[in-house]
């Protein structure tokens, strides 16, 4: 047995429309890296095999709390940490005689017993969108 | 199982410039601050402007959109200019400004959110999270470190986005800090082997610098170059 953890990715779609969701293996992992101040994209190798274009999940996740008039609040929250460190938890919290299938954040919308297979994940995110090129 | 690498530029900070003459054009952030000039224009990286005026005395400079120490009353736009009092500080809407390679240039105060700037004023703008400020690497993914000279360190990551040109983050430091940053790596890297965690490297947050071990090179300030550069990364 492969003790590979496999992540997995549901937006907030029916799972009817394509890249509704998808799963990489933890290996394929490349990095991460802040988009904006409410994004983390991470990267993967690509399925298609090619290995020239990844594929990424763009998750996102609140704001910071700032506006325009308080400079001060630019300093108060670190979302972007929190989420990376969740997933770096999820992605590498692979045991023997588990399944390792890891819900990173399933956002399902489907009706109950169709719909998310878990309510677990990374509690910060609120959007999920996956590019598979 | 293994650890990921936590990176974090000089974010979020503050810099300050003063005005050496009365123009709209600030004087360019210094880089020691901010880091590289050089296509630093994501303005939406930038959470607030306050100015705080020197020569004040009745001139008129602000317009619309201001408030006085982050009290938020409603005011209409009017293009008749507001008198300043010396020494006040005024928050205007970083939206409203254009921002490019280091350098705000601020409306003036005919138009909505401006401020007309004065010799002697102090402009400070307020860079939270952005694109490309922070990053994660699995340590698998890291192919070396080199000296760039003695007092700015390399590091080299697998592309993110597969490319054959390596996606790089660059340490400015005390002289002769290679030898701390590559032992701090490698502790970093051999971690937890049981477990596989999320390892802070470098984080500059809130100017307040910290490093794994308490950064033993004094690293001052960290640039991340991702191969694809802002416009590649985005997906």
């Amino acid at each position: 047995m492969r003790e590979e953890n496999y992540l997995y990715f549901a937006n907030d779609g029916g799972s009817d429309t394509d890249k509704d969701m998808a799963m990489f293996p933890a290996s394929t992992f490349r990095g991460a890296v802040t988009m904006s101040s409410t994004t983390v994209e991470f990267f993967f190798a690509p399925q298609d095999g090619t290995g020239t274009t990844a594929n990424g999940v763009l998750l996102t996740h609140a704001d910071i709390a700032s506006n325009a008039t308080d400079g001060t609040s630019p300093y108060a929250d670190d979302k972007h940490y929190v989420v990376m460190e969740k997933f770096a938890n999820l992605a590498s919290g692979n045991r023997k005689n588990t399944t390792n299938f890891t819900v990173i954040k399933d956002l399902n919308t489907l009706v109950s017993n169709e719909g998310a297979i878990s309510s677990g994940g990374i509690s910060e995110v609120t959007a999920v969108a996956i590019t598979i090129d | 199982m293994e650890n990921y690498l936590y990176f974090r530029k000089n974010r979020p900070i503050s810099a300050s410039v003063t005005l050496g003459s009365a123009t709209q054009t600030c004087p360019a952030f210094s880089a020691s601050d901010i880091g590289a000039l050089a296509g630093n224009d994501n303005e939406n990286e930038i959470a607030a402007i306050s100015i705080t005026s020197l020569d004040g005395g009745g001139t008129g400079h602000a317009s619309v959109l201001f408030t006085m120490d982050a009290i938020v009353p409603t005011v209409d736009y009017s293009t008749t200019a507001l008198a300043i009092a010396t020494g006040t500080t005024h928050w205007i809407n970083p939206a409203d400004q254009s921002y490019e390679d280091g350098v705000l240039v601020l409306d003036g105060h005919g138009t909505s959110g401006g401020y007309t700037l004065d010799t002697g004023d102090i402009v400070t703008a307020y860079w939270k999270t952005g694109l490309e400020t922070a990053c994660m690497y699995p340590v698998s993914a890291l192919k070396g470190i080199v000296a760039a000279s003695d007092i700015s360190t390399v590091l080299h990551f697998a592309s993110i986005l597969g490319d054959a040109t390596d996606d790089t983050i660059t340490f400015t430091h005390a002289s002769l800090g290679f030898e701390h940053i590559c032992k701090v790596v490698n502790d970093a890297c051999n971690a937890y082997p049981r477990d596989g965690r999320i390892i802070n490297v470098y984080d500059g947050h809130d100017g307040v610098i910290s490093t794994l071990n308490n950064n033993p090179a004094t690293i001052t300030l960290m640039e991340y170059a991702p191969e694809g550069g802002a416009a590649g990364m985005a997906t």
